[in-house]
């Protein structure tokens, strides 16, 4: 099996890899913007810590982005939640819901790694913007923030929502 | 019956099957590697979906793993360290294999990403691990039966090869 001549099989292997690997690092660093190399997927679910490079938008700050449609709001919460009220114009991305991970695929086809994202959740489970920014990261997605205690705020300050029947 | 199983085992076993599966598998992986190559990060949401990664490598396999599909895909086509290559390949195949058996037990229902990754449709069933046996099966073949027929490598010094 292993080859006769001065390049022994494994070391054929190693080349091969190497090199692939090389090519890829290559093709990623020259891609804009690229894939992180170190990825953060799964750091979310058991600490309240994920998302701490991640940063933060006011209400205020929110509000703007809305009214010049800078940003495109993510609604972190589940499905349910999300049908019973939510930001006119945001899109769900129900974080622990069974089918989310079809969502966000559905999600990284249809919009650009450039775009402003702003996550927002509520105060009952404030895990869970943190967890969605940080994926959204991890996909190369670079201007990402979040608005902390989202819903909440965004009811206080009585902007436009949308219910879904 | 006898007849038959040696007919098979020796076409199985010949060199010039060897060519046409190096061919075959080369062209499956170079089209595999395609869509991957051009979006890596909805390659590595495919990834992610499995859920059998550590969170911090799955970005470095959507990076590099289409890239020893391209690359094994043209080796073998070419025919420049075809058995190399094969075991790459067939250990991949293996690990395709495993990851596939393991969401079909766990009963997720996610995209394969084994070809287009721009897709949400193609949902993996029991069809896409018999598709890779068959595949791992011509791997298999060009590791042990490879006999570098219409291969560049003959073009090479007989102390390369």
């Amino acid at each position: 099996m292993a080859a006769k001549g001065k390049v022994p099989i494994f070391h054929q292997v190693i080349i091969i890899l190497l090199f692939s690997l090389g090519m890829g690092l290559i093709t990623n660093a020259l891609r804009s913007p690229p894939l992180p190399l170190i990825g953060n997927w799964f750091k979310g679910t058991s600490s309240l810590n994920v998302g701490r490079n991640i940063s933060t938008v006011s209400i205020e700050e929110a509000v703007v982005k809305f009214i010049t449609q800078d940003a495109l709001f993510l609604d972190a919460r589940s499905r349910a939640d999300y049908q019973l009220g939510h930001i006119k114009g945001a899109l769900n991305l129900p974080v622990h819901d069974e089918d989310f991970g079809e969502r966000l695929h559905e999600f990284v086809l249809e919009v650009n790694h450039d775009r402003e994202l702003i996550v927002y959740c509520e105060d009952i489970d404030p895990t869970l913007s943190p967890e969605l920014a940080s994926i959204l990261t991890s996909m190369g997605y670079k201007k990402v923030k979040i608005l902390a205690n989202g819903w909440s705020e965004w009811n206080v300050a009585a902007m436009p929502f949308e219910v879904d029947r | 019956m006898k007849g038959l199983i040696r007919s098979v085992v020796n076409l199985y076993t010949s060199p010039y099957a060897s060519v046409i599966f190096r061919w075959a598998v080369g062209l499956i992986f170079i089209y595999a590697s395609m869509d991957k190559l051009l979006h890596p990060s909805a390659f590595a949401v495919a990834v992610y979906n499995y859920k059998i990664l550590p969170g911090s490598l799955i970005n470095l396999v959507a990076i590099t793993l289409p890239w020893v599909e391209l690359i094994c895909g043209i080796l073998l086509l070419i025919g420049l360290f075809p058995r190399a290559t094969a075991l790459i390949l067939s250990i991949l195949l293996l690990l395709f294999f495993s990851a596939l058996s393991i969401s079909l037990y766990r009963g997720i229902d996610i995209s394969c990403g084994c070809f287009a990754v721009t897709t949400t449709v193609d949902k993996i069933g029991i069809s896409y691990m018999v598709r890779d046996l068959l595949v791992l099966a011509m791997s298999v073949q060009i590791l042990f039966f490879d006999g570098n027929l219409m291969s560049i490598e003959r073009l090479l010094p007989t102390s390369y090869r």
